[in-house]
C-alpha cells in the first residue's frame, strides 16, 4: 500500500526519525498507560497488574479530601490572578518601552529585565525568602517608617500577592521581549501615515500598536488558558510553608505530598484529572480564539 | 542501562498479557483502542507490542513464599563473612564510611558495613523516593511513621516478636524493661515489621530558656514560675526594650518546631499547653478513653491564651515561618529578637565553658547576655508540664528490606549484634562512642568526653560520634539502644544530673498515652489532620480566626477523619496487651 | 514636535520604567551584600544596600562544602550531555518532520503535538524511569528531557524555511538525507540551535525536580538540589560541618544562604552578557504562530 511503498522510497528518512519517536513513546506516551495506577489500590509490592482494581474509589477519596478541594480551588483562583496581572505586564511593558526615544536605554532596560527570567525559583525563592523575612530589607523599611512588621510569608493575602507578584517580576521581561518583537514587526509607514493624520502618540498606540499585537495576544492568551491548571508549581514549592497551604496548596504541590505520602493511586488520580481538564480547557480555548478571530488565529 | 528489555521476556510478557490479563476490562479496552480506532496496521502492532511488552514487565514480580517464622530456625554462623548495607540514624548526617568504628564491628562481627547516610532535613522527602526507586538498605532507620506505609507497600521484612525474642533476647528484655511501648510502633495489622528502639534518658522534659539580662533590665528577678508571671515578663520585653538600644523591636518568645516533620508542631508551645495539661499532637488518656489531645478544651484554652499574647506582640510573629530548627531559633535568643525560646533547654546550652554552647555565644554576642534555664509555668489549674520524649520524638525502628527474605541469615546477624551491644556495656561504649583513650575517656570530673581531636564537630561526626555526646543520644549509628540506666548515667556528670533533676524532672513529663502519635498507622490522614490543626492553631494564634472558630475546628477534625482515627486509636490501645504479650512483655503487676 | 504632555510623559516614562529596572536588579544586590554580613548586622535588619562589615566566612563554607561541588561538577555534566543530546535528536526528529515527503509526516507530527497537551502523570513517569533502570543515573536526568515537542516544531519550522535550492543542489551532488541533514542544513541553522542549545543549557541549570525525584546518591545529586537544601528547607547545619571552631558570633545563616545563592547563579550571570543577544533573538525564532 502507498505508505509501505512511501517507507521504502524514504527508508532514509524513516530511519532517521526513529530514535526519536522510540524516545517521544517510551517517556510520553507509555507513562499514558501507566494511568491505570489511578484506578487501582497501588502498592509497589504487587505492581501495576497486581495491585487490586479500584475503580474510581481514588477519585472518590480526592473529592472527600478538603485538601484536594481546597488545592483545586486554589489552582483556579491562582492562575485566575496570574492571568488579570500577569497576562497585561508584559504587554505594558513593551508598549512602554516602545515609546522610549533612547534606544540604549531601551535595549538597557529589556537586558536587565529579562534577567529574572534565567533562574530557577530555587533561587528566586530563597532570594525572596530573605528579602520578605522579618529581618529582611522590606520590614526593615517598614519599621524605619514607623510601621509595624509584616509576615509577607505567613499572611494568606500578602503571600498570594507576593506570588503574584514576584511571578511578574520573573516574567515581564521576557514576555516583553515578545511583544517588542511583534512590535518591531509593524511596518512604520502605519506610523507615517497616522501622524500625518494628526494623531498623537496616544492614538497611534490604541489604533496601531495594540491591533498590530493582537494576534500574539491572541495566541498567547490561548497558551495560558490552556496552561490554566499549572498555576506555577515550581515556585510555589519553593516559597510556601504550612501556614499558607490552605491557600497555595495547588494541585501539583498536592500530587507531590501524595507521593511522599506514597499514596500513589490517589496523586495519579489527581494527575490525571489536571491533565483531563487541561485538555479540555486547551481545545476550548482554541475553539475560542478561532472564532473570535473568525478562523484567522488559532494555535491548531 | 536498559536492564528490562529482553526479548523473551517480551514474549513471554505479551503472552501473559494477551491470554491471562485480556479480560480485564480497562486493557481490553486500551488493546481496542490501539488496534482498532487507530487504524494504521504496521504501528499499531509495533505499539501494542511495545506497550504490553514493558506493561507486563513492570508488573512482572517473582512469587515467593516466605514464612517469617522460619527464620526462628535459623542459627548465625558467626563463620561465615556478610556484607551488610547499612543506613543507620539519621543523626549521622555528616558521616563517612571507614570509621574506626565501623571497622571495629567489622572485624569483630565478620562483616563488611555499607554504610549510607541521609541528610537528616530531607529524609521525608528522599526516603520514600529511595524506597520506591528500589534503593532499599538491608538494615534501615526509619521513623514510626512510616512503617505502615513501608509494610503496606512491601519495603520491610516482617518480623515476628518471637524471633527478635530469640536472637537478641537481651535486647528485647532491656527494651522491655525500659520503653515497652515502643512495640506498638513496629506493629501494624497483626504483624511485627521491625525492632523498636529508645533511650532511657530521654524521659525528661525540655523547658525553655530565659534571658536573665532582659528579665534584670525590666525589674523581674526571679525566673517566672506560673503563666501569669511568664505573660507579664514577656510583655515587658515587648515595650520596655529590654535590650536598651533604644528600640522598641524585641519581642517576647518563639517557639520550637520539628524540622523534621514539617507539617507538625509537636513541640510548639509546649509549656504553655502543659500549663493546662494538654499535649496537642498526641493521644491522651481521659476516662479510659482515648482521646486526640488536639481538639480537647483544654487545647482551646491554651490557644485563647496564645491568641492573646500574639495579638499584643509578645509572640514573634513569624515564629513557625522558618522550618525552625534549633539553629535558626537560638540566632532569635542569640542576637535578641526574643527573651525566651520553648522547649530547647538542656544542661550543655548553659555550659560556659564551652565557646560553642548558648551561653557562650549570648555572653560573646551582647556583653552582660546571660541565660538561664526557666521553670514550667504553672497554669490556672496549678498544672504545669511538659512533653515526654520517652518513646518517640524522633526515635525510630530499625526496619529490615524485604529482600532478606533471601538473606535471612543477615537478619539473624544484625538481630545478635544488637543483643550483644545490650548486654555487654563495654561494647555498647565501643560501638557508640569507639576507643576508649583513643575517642573518648570517662572520669568522674568531666563525666564522659570526647579526646582531641574528636572534640570538634566534624571530625566527630566523621566517626560517626555525636558531637557532644548529649545523653539522649546514647544510640549510634550502629547501636540502638541506649543501655541500662547505668550507661545512660555516665553520659551525665554529676552537675549535668543535678541540672536534670532541678529543671527536667520526670515528673513534669506528660506523656503520649501510645507512646507516639503515629502509632495508629493512619494511610497519612494522621498528616493531613495534623497540618489542618497547624494551619487552624496559627491562624487562630495570629487573630485571623476567632477563638469561637475552635469548636468549628473540633467538628471538622473529626469529620476528616478524626473520628475514623480515634476510634483506630481507641482500638490499638485495647491491642496493646496482646501486643505487649506476644512481645514479652510482662503485665503490670496491679498492686 | 512633541507636545508638553508628550514630553510629560516620556520623563514619566524614563521614571517608571528605571524604577522598573531597579526594582528587577534590587533582588540580587541585596542578596549580594547579604552573603558578606555578618550576625549582628543581618539580625537587626541593617542590611540594606551596603554590607557595614565585611566577612568572608559564608563563602567560606559554600566553597568548602563537599555537596556544593560535588552538585556543581553534576550539574555541569548534565548541562553539556542533555544540551548535545537535545541538539542531536531534535535534528534527527525535527529534519524527516520538515520534509513534505516523509510517510506518515502527518500522523507522527501529530503524536508528537499532543505530548504538549496530555501528560502520563508524575507517578508513571517515575515508574518508567525505575524499570528502565535509570534511577540514579545522570540518564535520568538527560534521556526524558532531551526531545520536547516545542523544540521539535521550532526547528522543523527553521527547516521549512531553508530554500529548496539548498537540498536540491545537495541531492544533485549525490547526498542522502544524513549527509543532507549534517552537511547542510544544520551549519544554516546555527541561529535557531544556538537558541535551542542555550535555552536547554539554562533549563538544565536550573533543573531540580527531576533530580530530587530520580537521584538517591548524594554523590550524583545536582547543585539546584543541595542549594534548595540550604536556602529554601534551611538545612544548613550540613555546611557547618566543613569549619572547625566556627565563630558563632559572626556567622549568620542567612548570610550563607545568600553565598549560596550567590554561586549558583555566577555561571548564568557570567555568561549572560555574551548569550543575551541569542536569548532575545530566540524568542522571535520561537514563532509563536505554528
Amino acid at each position: 500500500m502507498n505508505t509501505l511503498r512511501s517507507l521504502q522510497t524514504h527508508r532514509g528518512l524513516a530511519f532517521m526519525a526513529i530514535p526519536g519517536l522510540i524516545v517521544f513513546f517510551l517517556f510520553y506516551y507509555v507513562p499514558m498507560a501507566g494511568i491505570v495506577v489511578a484506578f487501582k489500590d497501588f502498592t509497589v509490592r504487587e505492581g501495576i497488574f497486581g495491585s487490586q482494581w479500584a475503580g474510581l474509589d481514588n477519585f472518590r477519596r480526592l473529592f472527600e479530601h478538603e485538601g484536594f478541594r481546597s488545592a483545586l480551588g486554589n489552582t483556579f483562583i491562582i492562575s485566575l490572578l496570574r492571568l488579570s496581572f500577569g497576562f497585561f505586564a508584559p504587554i505594558v511593558l513593551a508598549l512602554l518601552l516602545n515609546e522610549l526615544r533612547s534606544a540604549a536605554l531601551r535595549r538597557t532596560l529589556q537586558t536587565v529585565t529579562y534577567l529574572p527570567f534565567l533562574f530557577s525559583w530555587i533561587i528566586l525563592s530563597g532570594i525572596f525568602l530573605l528579602v520578605f523575612s522579618i529581618e529582611g530589607p522590606i520590614n526593615s523599611l517598614l519599621l524605619h517608617s514607623r510601621h509595624a512588621p509584616i509576615s509577607f510569608l505567613s499572611d494568606d493575602a500578602w503571600f498570594l500577592t507576593l506570588v503574584i507578584a514576584t511571578g511578574i517580576w520573573q516574567s515581564a521581561g521576557y514576555g516583553a521581549v515578545i511583544y517588542l518583537a511583534a512590535l518591531a514587526g509593524i511596518s512604520p509607514e502605519l506610523y507615517e501615515a497616522a501622524r500625518v493624520d494628526g494623531a498623537n502618540r496616544w492614538h497611534q498606540m490604541r489604533h496601531i500598536s495594540l491591533p498590530g499585537l493582537s494576534p500574539t495576544i491572541v495566541v498567547l492568551l490561548i497558551l495560558n488558558l490552556g496552561h490554566v491548571l499549572n498555576a506555577g508549581f515550581d515556585q510555589i514549592y519553593n516559597l510556601y510553608n504550612p501556614h499558607v497551604y490552605d491557600v497555595a496548596d495547588i494541585i501539583d504541590t498536592y500530587v507531590l505530598r501524595r507521593v511522599f505520602n506514597l499514596q500513589l493511586g490517589l496523586s495519579t488520580a489527581a494527575d490525571l484529572l489536571k491533565s483531563v481538564v487541561g485538555l479540555i480547557f486547551l481545545l476550548c480555548a482554541n475553539r475560542l480564539a478561532r472564532a473570535a478571530t473568525k478562523g484567522e488565529h488559532g494555535v491548531f | 542501562m536498559l536492564t528490562g528489555f529482553g526479548f523473551s521476556k517480551f514474549l513471554g510478557a505479551a503472552r501473559e498479557l494477551v491470554f491471562a490479563q485480556v479480560l480485564l476490562p480497562f486493557s481490553r479496552a486500551t488493546v481496542w483502542i490501539i488496534v482498532f480506532v487507530i487504524h494504521q496496521p504496521l504501528r499499531t502492532v509495533v505499539f501494542a507490542f511495545l506497550w504490553c511488552g514493558l506493561i507486563a514487565e513492570v508488573s512482572a514480580q517473582k512469587k515467593f513464599a516466605y514464612d517469617p517464622l522460619a527464620l526462628l530456625q535459623i542459627r548465625d554462623d558467626p563463620a561465615r563473612h556478610l556484607t551488610l548495607r547499612w543506613q543507620g540514624t539519621i543523626r549521622a548526617e555528616a558521616g563517612r564510611p571507614g570509621s574506626w568504628i565501623e571497622r571495629f564491628i567489622e572485624n569483630r562481627f565478620n562483616l563488611t558495613l555499607e554504610p549510607r547516610f541521609i541528610v537528616f532535613f530531607s529524609y521525608p522527602r528522599v526516603l520514600p523516593l529511595r524506597m520506591l526507586g528500589g534503593d532499599i538498605a538491608d538494615v534501615t532507620w526509619i521513623m514510626a511513621r512510616d512503617v505502615a506505609p513501608f509494610s503496606r507497600h512491601g519495603f520491610a521484612l516482617e518480623l515476628p516478636w518471637e524471633v527478635i525474642r530469640r536472637h537478641a533476647p537481651n535486647y528485647v528484655r532491656l527494651l522491655n524493661a525500659n520503653a515497652p511501648e515502643m512495640w506498638l510502633l513496629t506493629h501494624n495489622e497483626g504483624r511485627n515489621y521491625g525492632v523498636p528502639l529508645s533511650t532511657i534518658e530521654s524521659r525528661f522534659p525540655r523547658p525553655g530558656i530565659w534571658r536573665m539580662d532582659w528579665l534584670r533590665n525590666v525589674g523581674i528577678d526571679r525566673v517566672p514560675a506560673t503563666l501569669v508571671e511568664m505573660e507579664e515578663a514577656l510583655r515587658r520585653f515587648r515595650y520596655r526594650d529590654p535590650d536598651r538600644n533604644g528600640k522598641i523591636d524585641t519581642y517576647g518568645m518563639s517557639t520550637w518546631r520539628s524540622p523534621m516533620a514539617p507539617d507538625t508542631m509537636d513541640r510548639s508551645f509546649e509549656e504553655i499547653f502543659g500549663a493546662h495539661g494538654v499535649l496537642t499532637t498526641g493521644w491522651m488518656e481521659r476516662n479510659g478513653k482515648i482521646v486526640w489531645g488536639g481538639v480537647l478544651p483544654e487545647a482551646k484554652e491554651t490557644l485563647g491564651v496564645l491568641q492573646r499574647w500574639y495579638a499584643e506582640g509578645l509572640i514573634y510573629p513569624d515564629y513557625a515561618v522558618a522550618p525552625a530548627g534549633s539553629i535558626d531559633l537560638i540566632k532569635k535568643l542569640t542576637s535578641g529578637m526574643v527573651g525566651y525560646l520553648s522547649g530547647l533547654a538542656e544542661y550543655f546550652s548553659f555550659d560556659l565553658s564551652n565557646n560553642q554552647s548558648m551561653a557562650a555565644v549570648v555572653a560573646s554576642v551582647q556583653s552582660g547576655g546571660e541565660i538561664v534555664p526557666a521553670l514550667f509555668p504553672r497554669g490556672p489549674e496549678g498544672k504545669r508540664g511538659g512533653r515526654g520524649v520517652s518513646f518517640g520524638e524522633s526515635l525510630g525502628v530499625l526496619m529490615f528490606g524485604r529482600h532478606l527474605e533471601h538473606e535471612p541469615e543477615k537478619v539473624v546477624r544484625v538481630l545478635r549484634m544488637l543483643d550483644e551491644f545490650a548486654a555487654d556495656a563495654e561494647l555498647f561504649l565501643t560501638v557508640r562512642l569507639g576507643k576508649q583513650g583513643h575517642h573518648w575517656q570517662w572520669d568522674e570530673a568531666k563525666g564522659l568526653h570526647p579526646l582531641p581531636p574528636f572534640d570538634l564537630s566534624n571530625n566527630a561526626a566523621r566517626e560517626l560520634i555525636h558531637r557532644t555526646l548529649e545523653p539522649w543520644r546514647t544510640w549510634g549509628f550502629y547501636s540502638l539502644f541506649g543501655g541500662t540506666q547505668a550507661i545512660a548515667d555516665l553520659f551525665r556528670t554529676a552537675p549535668h544530673r543535678a541540672f536534670d533533676d532541678a529543671y527536667r524532672n520526670s515528673a513534669d513529663a506528660i506523656y503520649d498515652a501510645l507512646g507516639q502519635a503515629e502509632a495508629v498507622p493512619a494511610d497519612l490522614i494522621l498528616g493531613d489532620l495534623i497540618q489542618f490543626q497547624v494551619t487552624t492553631y496559627s491562624e487562630i494564634i495570629g487573630g485571623r480566626l476567632p477563638l469561637s472558630h475552635f469548636d468549628h475546628f473540633v467538628r471538622e477534625w473529626h469529620h476528616r477523619g478524626g473520628a475514623q482515627l480515634t476510634g483506630e486509636a481507641n482500638d490499638l490501645f485495647a491491642r496493646r496487651r496482646w501486643i505487649l504479650d506476644r512481645a514479652g512483655v510482662p503485665p503490670p503487676v496491679t498492686p | 514636535m512633541r507636545s508638553r504632555n508628550e514630553i510629560l510623559f516620556d520623563y514619566c516614562n524614563i521614571a517608571f520604567l528605571t524604577l522598573v529596572g531597579i526594582s528587577a536588579i534590587y533582588p540580587f544586590a541585596y542578596v549580594l551584600t547579604l552573603s558578606v554580613s555578618t550576625l549582628a548586622d543581618v539580625a537587626r535588619g541593617g542590611v540594606l544596600i551596603i554590607p557595614r562589615e565585611i566577612s568572608w566566612i559564608a563563602y567560606g563554607m559554600v566553597f568548602n562544602d563537599e555537596n556544593i561541588r560535588i552538585g556543581f561538577a553534576n550539574a555541569v555534566m548534565r548541562t553539556l550531555l542533555g544540551t548535545a543530546a537535545t541538539l542531536l535528536m531534535t535534528s534527527l526528529v525535527a529534519y524527516p518532520l520538515s520534509r513534505p515527503h516523509m510517510p506518515l509526516r502527518r500522523q507522527i507530527t501529530f503524536y508528537v503535538v499532543f505530548t504538549m497537551l496530555f501528560s502520563g502523570g508524575l507517578v508513571p513517569r517515575y515508574l518508567v524511569i525505575k524499570h528502565l533502570g535509570l534511577i540514579d543515573s545522570v540518564w535520568s536526568l538527560v534521556l526524558p528531557v532531551m526531545l520536547t515537542a516545542f523544540n521539535v516544531i521550532v526547528l522543523k519550522n527553521f527547516f521549512q524555511q531553508i530554500p529548496r535550492s539548498y537540498e536540491e543542489a545537495a541531492k544533485i551532488d549525490g547526498a542522502g538525507d544524513w549527509a543532507i541533514l549534517f552537511q547542510v542544513f544544520i551549519p544554516l541553522s546555527k541561529p535557531a540551535l544556538a537558541t535551542i542549545a542555550l535555552w536547554t543549557c539554562v533549563f538544565h541549570w536550573n533543573a531540580w525536580f527531576d533530580a530530587m525525584l530520580f537521584i538517591s546518591s548524594e554523590d550524583r545529586q545536582v547543585l539546584q538540589v543541595f542549594v534548595q537544601r540550604v536556602v529554601v528547607e534551611n538545612s544548613v547545619k550540613d555546611m557547618q560541618f566543613g569549619v572547625d571552631n566556627l565563630d558563632q558570633a559572626k556567622f549568620s545563616s542567612e548570610a550563607l544562604k545568600a553565598a549560596t545563592v550567590v554561586v549558583t547563579i555566577l555561571p548564568i550571570l557570567a555568561l549572560y552578557p555574551f548569550a543575551q543577544r541569542y536569548f532575545i533573538k530566540g524568542i522571535t525564532l520561537g514563532g509563536i504562530k505554528e
